[in-house]
């Protein structure tokens, strides 16, 4: 089955929709349980996978032996990439946006051999000291297995599109042992939008494979930093100004990649062959100093929570960890971007706050703390998910006390990556690969057009009262033939011209003249609810919210259009402008 | 109806296909995790081993490294954690030390060796505030084995601390610990008591330091530190036949301490100077009277500086009118010629006039150089009697 021809499973007869035994809809969440153990149990077997083989490659101690730093990620380089070049070509980079492919242009479908390739090639390349880390693939994995199980169910065409999300979720909650964000992050960045039948799916599968993944790797949070507590409310600044330094390191890491791959994509076979290799032996060559940089780095990222490094270490460190991460994603190493996005946060946040020790001992709390706000920083920088960096911070470090400093740290980094490099990872990289899938960023930056950019004021001929109606001769006169009429109650309602003057003229009140009450906007209602609320309506009201019998403007099929079409040449300007 | 019942069934058998899959990779998975655990606890254990190896044979660099692998493998093992944390303070790294340490107070507020390490640092920091606090947290603590000893020693650390900093604030804290431990210490155990009449003695409190050395005494009678440590006590809340009892053994087991040598002496001097002793004849105590008026005299007569002006003298030798070196000799000699052992003897008024001006010749004399042995004692009879005056 090749990816762009994926099994349609639309016809009625071959789908559970319409069955009686369970509706499409429990069934929907009744998989999303399944699918989240299934997830679970993958993602154990994965990071399982990871360290056993890293205790295959370098022994049992943190620090590996200086003669196998280049050899193994080398060598283990040469055999990825043949796998990846021959087998799996489907595994290559984290895994995010494979999903999203997954759910806007395969619907749904994603081949089983990805799963497989994606847990042996990333576990080899993690396992062997590439700079990357679990998470994405573990993402990518639940979103297979979740696809794999409703092709198999014959799930309808519809619920195969969202049974991905459902398992990247589960995936990516079991990695980091984090429901929230997870569900989150999926909801932010793969499904983009928030749709409340999918996320009571998504959440029973995010909260299924914690369960799994806790029962067999324990219920610790990711990380146990030392207790936070503000010093003095001037710290707020130190984490302002960390909040600064992420957002420019952020920068830095998302334009190293945006140079960097797409030319080492353009190099021939025999150079995919060779660069995991050549990545895994530079990266060799630097662990020989900073042995910190390899793999996903999370016991290191306990260290420098604990103070064990100085904060011109911790600098380096972050700067050699972009470096390193660069290489390894550059490269086409299958591994994935989170683990050292949260690496580089830890070392810059260990790094300014070191420096604050130094300048202000007696203001200044703990390092660890700083290194768990800088985590949050670098993740809204790089992938530019703010919600879930907030809460994945709260979530990997059980301290729910550290939430102001995360949030001022995290926005200033979110905002200055975002205005120095406006295309967020994802993005950039799936329009790297070709693809144009859709942006939640994208769509946060688009301003919704309401009622009030469309609506005019209502002309007093065209607004009456019933119980003050003027003679029929006066309304003949009038222009149009569609008027609004305020009822007795205050409410607005439409009458043509010719019912009108029926009503003028016989003041019997007869109730099938009686003006029709109109389905009514607001001012901020956004142009897509007057488009469904008009109907065949020449006009509605716009009325106050506070006082619904206040008229404040019409709105017209042709206002709406004519709002859309100004904004359109608005934006096209823009973009000329950008351009130029 | 046969098809609908061919749907349901099937959607019951895709049901089961899917639970009959997660059992068995369930099955798997906890085979696989129950290795991958051993593995780790094996890798753990090793590493923990070297790291306590390397830490007993006193090599802390070494010892931390073992230990933050163990800890790598285990990371919420609590031993690795703290074990890590000492080795780090062994090896002069106190800030990650105390990082860890923090990590583990997070997690157990109460826990008494972990206060106790905490107290230490904030200690070694003179974050004085933090440090009693850990102290206090750790007395009080949760320990696991032998609470009460562990209270004990903590209170001593802790006095010892606050002694050492040599702070009136600081050593009325230790004064209140160290009292608190004299109520709580078994009077059977000699080296608790010992310990404790030490600090008391540090802590200015002599008498109570006196009476923790008697009762060390009296569990284990011939504990030299302890003897030391009372005598030093009785002489110094001036209980010089005391004092005697105590040197006499210290001395005949060391004739060569030549500070105990020169105390008893000293006692001794005391005792045979004191006018006032109990028992004594009022022949006696006029033949002592006048024997310490002779002691003070002569002393004064050496050095009998003229009369400085006021200005220039220090305020802490600042003399009552009348009471400086120059108005007491001429007092002295005044009074000579009605000084006798007889008229003393019989007129107990006068007796302590002459004792009164022979202590305050003594103590005038005071900045006339070094005393001697009988001065020194004449100098102690002097104090003694103005205290009790």
């Amino acid at each position: 089955m090749s990816a762009s021809s994926p099994p349609a499973n639309d016809d009625a007869a071959g789908t559970f929709a319409g069955r009686r035994f369970l509706g499409e809809d429990q069934l929907f969440l009744l998989l999303s349980i399944l699918i989240g153990i299934f997830a679970g149990l993958a993602v154990v077997c994965f990071r399982m996978s990871i360290d056993a083989l890293r205790w295959i490659f370098f022994g049992s101690g943190l620090l590996p032996p200086l003669q196998r730093v280049v050899l193994v990620p080398g060598v283990v380089g040469l055999v990825v990439a043949f796998l990846v070049v021959r087998f799996f070509p489907r595994v290559r980079g984290s895994g995010v946006n494979q999903t999203k492919s997954a759910l806007y242009i395969y619907d749904g479908y994603i081949p089983g051999s990805t799963i497989i390739g994606k847990f042996i090639t990333s576990a080899l390349a993690i396992g062997s000291g590439q700079s990357l880390g679990p998470e994405d693939p573990s993402l990518q994995i639940g979103a297979g297995l979740a696809s794999l199980i409703g092709r198999r169910l014959k799930l309808s065409r519809e619920n195969l599109r969202l049974i991905a999300p459902v398992g990247a979720a589960a995936g990516l909650a079991a990695a980091f042992n984090t429901p929230i964000a997870a569900v989150l992050f999926v909801i932010e960045e793969v499904i983009g939008r928030w749709s409340a039948g999918v996320l009571g799916a998504v959440v029973l599968a995010a909260v299924s494979s914690v369960v799994v993944e806790r029962w067999f790797l324990g219920a610790e949070p990711l990380f146990r930093a030392p207790g936070y507590r503000l010093e003095s409310p001037g710290e707020l600044l130190a984490y302002a100004i960390l909040g600064v330094a992420g957002g420019l390191a952020a920068m830095v890491f998302v334009k190293s990649i945006k140079l960097l791959r797409p030319r080492l994509k353009a190099l021939p076979t025999w150079g995919q062959y060779l660069l995991p290799a050549v990545a895994g032996v530079l990266i060799g060559l630097i662990s020989r100093h900073y042995p910190q940089v390899m793999g996903a780095g999370y016991d290191y990222m306990d260290q420098a929570m604990h103070d064990q490094y100085a904060w011109e270490v911790l600098g380096i460190l972050a700067g050699l960890k972009i470096l390193t991460t660069v290489l390894s994603f550059s490269s086409g190493t299958p591994g994935g971007l989170f683990a050292p996005t949260l690496f580089i946060g830890a070392m810059v946040g260990g790094a300014v706050g070191g420096v604050e020790r130094l300048l202000f001992p007696h203001f200044t709390g703990p390092l660890g703390a700083y290194a768990l706000v800088g985590m949050g920083a670098l993740f809204a920088g790089i992938l530019r998910a703010p919600m879930t960096s907030v809460f994945l911070v709260l979530e990997v470090s059980g301290n729910y006390a550290i939430i102001l400093p995360v949030i001022i740290s995290n926005a200033l980094a979110y905002l200055i990556s975002r205005s120095l490099q406006p295309t967020p990872i994802f993005d950039l990289l799936s329009r790297q690969d070709g693809l144009d899938l859709p942006s939640l960023e994208e769509d946060r930056e688009v301003t919704v057009l309401r009622v009030e950019d469309a609506m005019r004021s209502p002309t007093p001929q065209a607004t009456l009262r019933l119980e003050a109606l003027p003679p029929p001769e006066v309304l003949r006169s009038l222009p149009g033939d569609f008027f609004l009429v305020q009822n007795r109650s205050g409410k607005w309602g439409g009458l043509s011209k010719a019912k009108l003057i029926e009503l003028a003229s016989d003041r019997a009140s007869r109730v099938d003249l009686h003006p029709q009450d109109l389905p009514h906007l607001h001012p901020d209602h956004s142009l897509d609810v007057a488009m469904r609320r008009i109907g065949d309506w020449p006009f509605l009201p716009v009325v106050h919210r506070a006082e619904t019998n206040k008229l404040v403007g019409v709105v017209s099929l042709a206002d709406i259009l004519e709002a859309y079409r100004k904004r359109g040449s608005e934006l096209d300007e823009l973009a000329e402008s950008v351009d130029s | 109806m046969a098809s609908r019942f061919n749907i349901i069934h099937r959607e019951h058998l895709l049901l089961a296909w899917l639970i009959a899959v997660i059992v068995v990779f369930f099955s798997l998975t906890t085979f696989a995790a129950r290795a991958y655990h051993r593995k780790q606890e094996r890798f753990g254990a090793v590493w923990y081993r070297r790291g306590e190896q390397a830490l007993k044979q006193s090599r802390p660099a070494d010892a931390v490294e073992d230990l933050r692998n163990a800890l790598a493998y285990s990371r919420d093992n609590d031993l690795y954690r703290l074990r890590l944390a000492q080795a780090l303070m062994a090896d002069k790294l106190p800030q990650e030390a105390r990082s860890h340490l923090l990590s583990l107070w997070e997690k157990e507020p109460g826990d008494g060796t972990i206060n106790l390490e905490l107290a230490r640092l904030a200690a070694m920091w003179e974050d004085t505030r933090q440090a009693v606090r850990y102290y206090h947290a750790a007395i009080y603590g949760v320990w696991p084995d032998e609470p009460t000893a562990h209270r004990w020693q903590i209170r001593f650390e802790l006095s010892e601390y606050l002694l050492r900093r040599n702070i009136a604030q600081d050593t009325k804290d230790a004064q209140a610990e160290l009292v608190s431990l004299a109520g709580e210490l078994p009077s059977r155990d000699a080296a608790g008591q010992t310990h404790l009449g030490t600090l008391l003695l540090r802590a200015g409190l002599n008498a109570r330091a006196l009476a923790a050395f008697r009762a060390a005494l009296a569990a284990q009678p011939n504990l030299m530190p302890a003897l030391n440590g009372a005598s030093e006590a009785a002489f110094s809340v001036g209980e010089y036949q005391t004092a005697r009892h105590y040197l006499l053994p210290i001395v005949a087991q060391n004739p060569k301490d030549e500070s105990s040598l020169e105390m008893l002496n000293l006692c001794e001097l005391v005792l045979k100077l004191d006018p006032f002793a109990r028992g004594l004849t009022s022949q006696e105590r006029a033949r002592r009277a006048l024997h310490g008026l002779q002691l003070a005299l002569a002393r004064a007569q050496k050095c009998a500086p003229p009369a400085p002006a006021p200005a220039s003298r220090p305020a802490s030798q600042t003399t009552p009118p009348g009471d400086d070196v120059s108005s007491l000799l001429a007092q002295a000699a005044s009074k000579k010629s009605r000084l006798s052992e007889r008229a003393l003897a019989s007129n107990s008024k006068a007796l302590e006039d002459t004792v009164d001006l022979a202590f305050k010749l003594e103590k005038a004399s005071a900045p006339c150089g070094p005393a001697g042995l009988e001065d020194k004692a004449l100098g102690l009879l002097a104090q003694q009697w103005e205290a009790s005056r």
